[in-house]
C-alpha cells in the first residue's frame, strides 16, 4: 500500500521537477556559452559540463527523453505482448506452440544485448532506441500474458459466452481482456523501469541517443572521463535515473500486492 | 530424467538456430550500406566490389548465405573485423579470459557474501541492520551497474586513492570491477535467502529436528539452509544474463580489457562483425548456461521434470 504511493510520489517529484523547473531556470541544454566544469551555483544548480553546458537543463531534458522513450518502448512491447499472448493463450495448440517457440528465441537474449544488436543496424534516433528495447521486451510480456489468458479462458463466464455463440474476437476483447489485463499492467509498470535503465545503458555504450542530445546515459558516459574534475556530472544524472527507476519498480510492486490481495 | 534432458536439449538447439537466424538477418540484410564497401573503402570501383561480393558469397541467394554463415559458425569462424582485418574469433579469444575472470570473481563474491549476509540478516536480532539490508537491497535493484562502478571509482580510486581505477595490471585492479558487478546481485541474494529462511522457519521438518534436540544453529545449517538455498540458486542462475550485460558496462567504466571493452571499441569504429559476433558468443554462453542450470535443477528437483511433462 505504502509502497505504491511512495513509488508514485517519487515519479511525481521527478516529473514535476523536469517539467516545471525549466520555467524558472531557462538555459538551453545545448548552448555552450558558460565556463566548463563549474561547480553548482544558484544560476546553475548542478554546475556545468565539459563543454560549458548547464547540467541542470541537460539532466532535466534527459529525464524527459528517458520517460518518453521508455513509455513508448513499453507501449510497443505491451501491444505486441498483448496480441501474441492473447492469440497464443486463446487458440492454444499449434498456433500456441509456434508463437511460444518464437518467444523462446527472443527470451534467449539478455534484452540489453539484443537491443545492442538492433541498434547496430537501426538509424540512431530516440525512435529506434524505443523500438530496439521493445523488440526484446515484448517476449516476456507475451509469455506472462499468455498465462493469465489461459487462466481466464477456463472461467464460467467465458464458457457462457462461447455457449451463446459469441465470436472469437468478441470473447477475446469483451470477456478475456478486461479480466486478464491487470497482471500485465503490473509488468508494464516494472517494464518502464527496465526500459529506462536499458535506454541509459544503450546511450552509455554509445548506441542510444547521440551527442549532443541531452540523455542521462550519455551525460554519464561523458562523466566517466571527468570524474576527478566534475563529479557533479556523475551524481545528478545518476540520482535522477535511480529515483525514476525506483519509483516505477515500487509502483509495480505495490500494484502487484494490491491485485493479489 | 533422460527424457527431460533430451527435451531441453532439443529446445536449446532450436533456440540456438533461432538466435543465429536473427543475427544473420541483422548482419546480412539490414546492415546499412554494403559490407563490401565497408571493407574496400568508399573509393573502390565496381569490379572490386563485385569481387568482394563474390568472395563473401553475397551474390548467392539468402538461404545459401545463411547455410554458409552457420557452417562457418560451426567451424568456429566468426567473421573478419572491418577495422583490423583480423578473424573475430582471435580477438574474442584474447578478450574472453579477462571477462571470465571478472565474471567468476563476481559470482564468487555473490555466493559467499550474499549467502553469509543473508544468513546474518535472518539471524540478527538488531532491527536496524535488518531494516538497512531490506532498504539497501530495494534501492540497489534500481541502480545502473555502470553508475555504481563510477561511484566506487570516484570514492576509492580518486578520493581515497586506495585502489587503481582502471586497467588489468594487478590483482588490485580486479577488486573494484568485481565488487561493482556483484553488488546488485549480492543485495538480491541477501533478500531472497532471508525471505526463504523466514518462510521455512516453522516447517514440520524443522519441528522434528528441534524435537530431536538439535541446537538452533544445527537446525539452521543442517536442515533449514538446504531448502532455503533452492530459490537462491535459481536466482543466481537467472541472474547470469544480467551479469553478462553488467560485465559489458563494468568493463567500459574500468577499462577492463574484456569482451565488453571489445564491443564498445567496435561500436565506436562501427566494426559490425565484431559487435555481432561478440554478442553472439555472449548469448550462446547464456543459453548453454541456462540449459545446464535447468538440467541440474531437474536432477535435484523431481517436480520440475514432472511439471515439464504437463506443460
Amino acid at each position: 500500500m505504502l509502497k505504491r504511493y511512495l513509488g508514485l510520489f517519487l515519479i511525481a517529484i521527478v516529473v514535476i521537477i523536469s517539467f516545471l523547473a525549466p520555467l524558472i531556470i531557462k538555459h538551453n541544454p545545448l548552448s555552450q556559452k558558460f565556463p566548463s566544469f563549474k561547480t553548482p551555483t544558484i544560476n546553475h544548480p548542478f554546475g556545468t559540463d565539459e563543454l560549458g553546458r548547464d547540467l541542470f537543463s541537460r539532466v532535466v531534458h534527459g529525464v524527459r527523453s528517458s520517460l518518453v522513450n521508455a513509455l513508448f518502448a513499453v507501449s510497443l512491447a505491451l501491444l505486441a505482448g498483448l496480441i501474441v499472448g492473447m492469440v497464443s493463450g486463446y487458440y492454444g495448440g499449434f498456433v500456441d506452440s509456434v508463437l511460444m517457440r518464437i518467444v523462446d528465441i527472443f527470451l534467449a537474449f539478455p534484452y540489453i544485448l539484443g537491443a545492442i544488436v538492433l541498434m547496430v543496424v537501426l538509424k540512431q534516433s530516440s525512435f529506434s532506441v524505443s523500438v530496439a528495447i521493445a523488440a526484446f521486451l515484448w517476449a516476456s510480456f507475451a509469455r506472462l500474458y499468455r498465462a493469465s489468458v489461459l487462466e481466464v479462458k477456463e472461467k464460467d463466464y467465458v464458457k457462457a459466452a462461447i455457449a451463446m455463440g459469441a465470436g472469437d474476437l468478441r470473447i477475446m476483447t469483451r470477456h478475456i481482456l478486461p479480466n486478464s489485463v491487470a497482471t500485465l499492467i503490473v509488468y508494464a509498470t516494472l517494464g518502464v523501469g527496465s526500459a529506462i535503465l536499458a535506454e541509459a545503458v544503450l546511450s552509455f555504450v554509445g548506441l542510444g541517443l547521440q551527442h549532443p542530445a541531452p540523455s542521462l546515459g550519455l551525460i554519464l558516459s561523458d562523466a566517466v572521463n571527468y570524474l576527478d574534475r566534475a563529479p557533479q556530472m556523475m551524481w545528478f544524472p545518476g540520482f535522477f535515473l535511480i529515483i525514476l527507476v525506483l519509483g516505477f519498480i515500487m509502483c509495480g510492486d505495490g500494484l502487484n500486492e494490491y491485485i493479489r490481495s | 530424467m533422460l527424457k527431460f534432458a533430451f527435451k531441453r536439449a532439443a529446445q536449446t538447439i532450436f533456440v540456438l538456430f533461432g538466435v543465429s537466424i536473427i543475427l544473420f538477418l541483422v548482419m546480412y540484410v539490414v546492415v546499412p550500406g554494403d559490407p563490401a564497401r565497408a571493407i574496400a573503402g568508399k573509393k573502390a570501383d565496381k569490379s572490386t566490389i563485385k569481387a568482394i561480393h563474390n568472395k563473401l558469397g553475397l551474390d548467392k541467394p539468402l538461404y545459401q548465405q545463411y547455410f554458409t554463415y552457420t557452417a562457418n559458425l560451426a567451424k568456429g569462424d566468426l567473421g573478419t573485423s572491418y577495422r583490423y582485418r583480423r578473424p573475430v574469433q582471435e580477438m574474442l579469444a584474447e578478450a574472453m579470459p579477462a571477462t571470465f575472470v571478472l565474471a567468476l570473481a563476481a559470482i564468487i563474491i555473490e555466493v559467499i557474501l550474499g549467502v553469509l549476509a543473508g544468513i546474518y540478516a535472518y539471524v540478527t536480532k538488531i532491527k536496524f541492520i535488518d531494516a538497512a539490508i531490506t532498504a539497501g537491497s530495494a534501492f540497489l535493484i534500481s541502480v545502473p551497474v555502470f553508475w555504481l562502478g563510477m561511484i566506487l571509482q570516484y570514492t576509492f580510486g580518486i578520493r581515497l586513492n586506495l585502489l587503481p581505477v582502471s586497467g588489468n595490471n594487478y590483482f588490485t585492479s580486479l577488486i573494484l570491477p568485481a565488487i561493482t558487478l556483484s553488488a546488485i546481485s549480492v543485495a538480491v541474494v541477501i533478500r531472497i535467502l532471508k525471505t526463504s529462511l523466514k518462510e521455512n522457519q516453522n516447517a514440520d521438518y524443522l519441528l522434528v529436528a528441534r524435537a530431536k534436540g538439535l541446537s538452533e544453529s544445527q537446525v539452521l545449517y543442517k536442515h533449514q539452509l538446504k531448502n532455503a538455498l533452492i530459490p537462491t540458486i535459481t536466482y543466481i542462475g537467472m541472474d547470469f544474463g544480467a551479469l553478462m550485460t553488467g560485465a559489458v558496462a563494468t568493463e567500459i567504466v574500468f577499462n577492463w580489457p574484456g569482451v565488453g571493452l571489445l564491443i564498445r571499441d567496435a561500436i565506436l569504429e562501427r566494426d559490425i562483425p565484431v559487435i555481432i559476433s561478440s554478442i553472439l558468443v555472449l548469448v550462446v554462453i547464456y543459453i548453454l548456461f541456462n540449459f545446464l542450470v535447468d538440467i541440474a535443477y531437474g536432477y535435484l528437483n523431481p517436480k520440475v521434470r514432472a511439471g515439464e511433462k504437463v506443460a
